[in-house]
């Protein structure tokens, strides 16, 4: 694997201004400087982590089991995944690139640990996944470029994805593609939701979550309340408990990687929340915009 | 004779009502489909199209059989052929509400498509600066609503700009270039639309629509800095097809449902499916993920499902063959709704 990332998959720039793009670098302020400016000690660190399919397999498997006090800022780093509109820029282009890494590394870096795949194949894995990001990004150019507009355009941008999520398919299975891939954006957010939502208490009560058991709870969380099968269950919360039978049946799934303690917070906070309309897994109204 | 106590007919009346809710389910929000082409297949090409028994007509009372009781239309200024135009837009408004349908106006303030990137204002707009833009928003927007209520219509929704997840009529109101300055101008055009659809339907809804309601991440960035920019909004629109996200349909609805929670909970507005689609060529999996749709859409308070351009079958249109249509050459060699379209 390459110690330092790799150049832009499709470089827009002139060699002469690799200089201006690192200049670029260093004045933009990308997402985790502009957290680290909210004082948030956690997305901080995300600036100095390496990606983990970068790291050798034996640190990975020791950083997956460490407790969770730097977790990925989840919270706040929405709206650096709207720059779109300055990739044109050929200064900014390299910025643009390492920024579509970190949000790749966000939303799939866990995913990918988790495979225990060769170093080769985690980095080939992370590549591809970033590609096809960009893939979406440069269909949607390529497009307006050609004055395509309507459902073409769409498909401007599909087939190029779709050739991308097939290699990716080819490279770590169906099974774990559907099984650990395809849903990872939502259980990555859900995660750093959870996290926001109950887990701070906890870490504060003395009884923090790990990362493992964090996107654990995150899957369970969204396969109990955000599946096809949970929109088709009944919604109430039984008038005792104040659960819905989606909380009650993640709690039942939660049940298995909890302390006594730590599912006892989950059923308080879930209980409260059964009782108005907010979802926890949801983020919290409460943030101020960007 | 003996009278019958007026409390047992009213025990019978609720019994009978409790019997019926039980038997039919519930949709609590609109089953729709947008039909903006339908109009121009039929007198254009001729298509003709038919029930699932066989039965020729219109093409809305084909929709209304499979149980389609919301129509949305496109709306474009000065579109190449007249299509979608407003005098086109408004007979098809019509059309809908003499059949009882509900009607959805999809303002894309363009001559043309206009979509996420592309978002080109109409060519007589293309000189207008901001206050100017607004203007025309509000005036164009009060024109289309005007002359359907006029002609004896209501409209129950109204979307002010089409997919605008990078902002519409570029480059004013674009948006997402860096550092979000354009938001003000986003916000100050959709408060035209808005104020304009309340000038002439005050009960009608407002809604602001983005593509990949998958991304719930794409809407907290749009909507919280179009909130912080004092932009106004009724009902939160999404669109959803597994076939442009390259997801299963299963992760699709999943993500969707995870979307329509969050934007509940963190702005206190409804949701909706203001575009929904998948591919003409696999029924059984098009049932199977509407079916999805709409059981999420019920169980979070979104106010119903719309299935993109479903009349589209054979080669329409010509020269692009769309295959995310929901009807098919049935056994009459005219279109008919597929089973897909059974969801409804």
């Amino acid at each position: 694997m390459p110690k330092t990332p790799p150049p832009p998959r499709r470089p827009r720039a002139a060699p002469w201004l690799a200089g201006l793009a690192a200049a670029a670098l260093l004045a933009l302020p990308l997402a985790t400087e502009r957290i680290a400016r909210r004082g948030d000690a956690g997305a901080a660190g995300l600036r100095a982590a390496p990606h983990p399919a970068r790291r050798p397999a034996r640190q990975r498997a020791a950083a997956v089991q460490d407790p969770v006090a730097p977790l990925a800022p989840f919270a706040g780093v929405d709206a650096e995944d709207h720059l779109d509109g300055l990739r044109d820029d050929p200064a900014y282009a390299l910025a643009w690139h390492l920024q579509q890494q970190r949000i790749i590394e966000r939303q799939y870096g866990h995913a990918i640990a988790s495979l225990n795949l060769p170093d080769a194949e985690s980095g080939k894995l992370f590549e591809l996944l970033t590609a096809r990001r960009e893939a979406v990004a440069d269909g949607r150019d390529a497009a307006q470029e050609l004055g395509i507009v309507g459902p073409e355009a769409k498909l401007a941008v599909r087939q190029p994805v779709e050739a991308l999520t097939e290699e990716i398919k080819q490279l770590v299975g169906p099974a774990a593609y559907y099984g650990r891939i395809e849903l990872a954006p939502t259980i990555s957010t859900c995660a750093g939701r959870l996290q926001d939502n109950v887990g701070a208490g906890l870490a504060a009560q003395g009884e923090p979550l790990t990362t493992d058991q964090l996107y654990s709870l995150a899957a369970d969380y969204v396969g109990a309340v955000y599946s096809p099968a949970a929109s088709a269950g009944p919604q109430d919360p039984d008038i005792a408990g104040g659960l819905t039978p989606q909380y009650r049946d993640f709690l039942a799934r939660a049940s298995a990687t909890l302390t006594a303690a730590q599912l006892d917070a989950f059923h308080a906070f879930l209980a409260e929340q059964g009782k108005g309309a907010a979802d926890p897994g949801a983020s919290s109204s409460a943030r101020s915009p960007q | 004779m003996k009278t019958r106590p007026h409390g047992v007919f009213i025990a019978r009346f609720l019994l009978a009502c409790l019997l019926l809710a039980s038997v039919r389910p519930i949709h609590a929000g609109a089953n729709g489909a947008d039909a903006s082409w339908y109009t121009q297949m039929v007198s254009q090409s001729k298509y003709k199209f038919f029930t699932q028994k066989d039965v020729a007509e219109p093409c809305l009372n084909v929709l209304q059989s499979v149980g389609i009781n919301a129509i949305r239309l496109r709306v474009w200024l000065n579109p190449t052929g007249g299509w979608c135009n407003q005098a086109d837009t408004v007979t098809k408004a019509l059309a809908a509400h003499a059949l009882g349908q509900s009607v959805m106006i999809d303002f894309h303030y363009s001559d043309t498509w206009a979509s996420g990137s592309s978002q080109t204002p109409p060519a007589a707009w293309k000189n207008y600066n901001l206050s100017q833009m607004e203007s025309a928003v509000a005036s164009e927007t009060s024109s289309v609503l005007t002359a359907i209520k006029n002609g004896g219509g209501t409209v129950s929704w109204v979307q002010v700009g089409n997919e605008i997840n990078s902002g519409m009529l570029f480059p004013i109101g674009e948006v997402g270039g860096g550092g979000d300055n354009s938001f003000p101008n986003l916000a100050g055009l959709i408060n035209s639309g808005y104020n304009a659809v309340k000038g002439v339907f005050p009960s009608a809804l407002v809604i602001v629509h983005l593509s990949s309601g998958e991304n719930d991440s794409d809407f907290e960035w749009f909507f919280d800095n179009l909130k912080a920019a004092g932009g106004k909004f009724d009902v939160i629109g999404m669109s959803s097809y597994p076939y442009w996200s390259g997801l299963s349909w299963q992760t699709q609805v999943t993500d969707v449902t995870a979307t329509m929670k969050d934007m509940k909970s963190r702005y206190g507005k409804p949701t909706m499916v203001c575009e929904a689609g998948y591919l003409e060529s696999d029924p059984t999996d098009c049932k199977s993920y509407l079916s999805a749709l709409i059981a999420a859409s019920n169980a979070n308070g979104s106010l119903g499902v719309f299935y993109w351009e479903p009349e589209c079958y054979g080669n329409w249109p010509v020269g692009s063959n769309y295959n995310l249509g929901a009807f098919t050459n049935g056994s009459t060699g005219y279109g008919e709704p597929n089973a897909g379209m059974n969801a409804f």
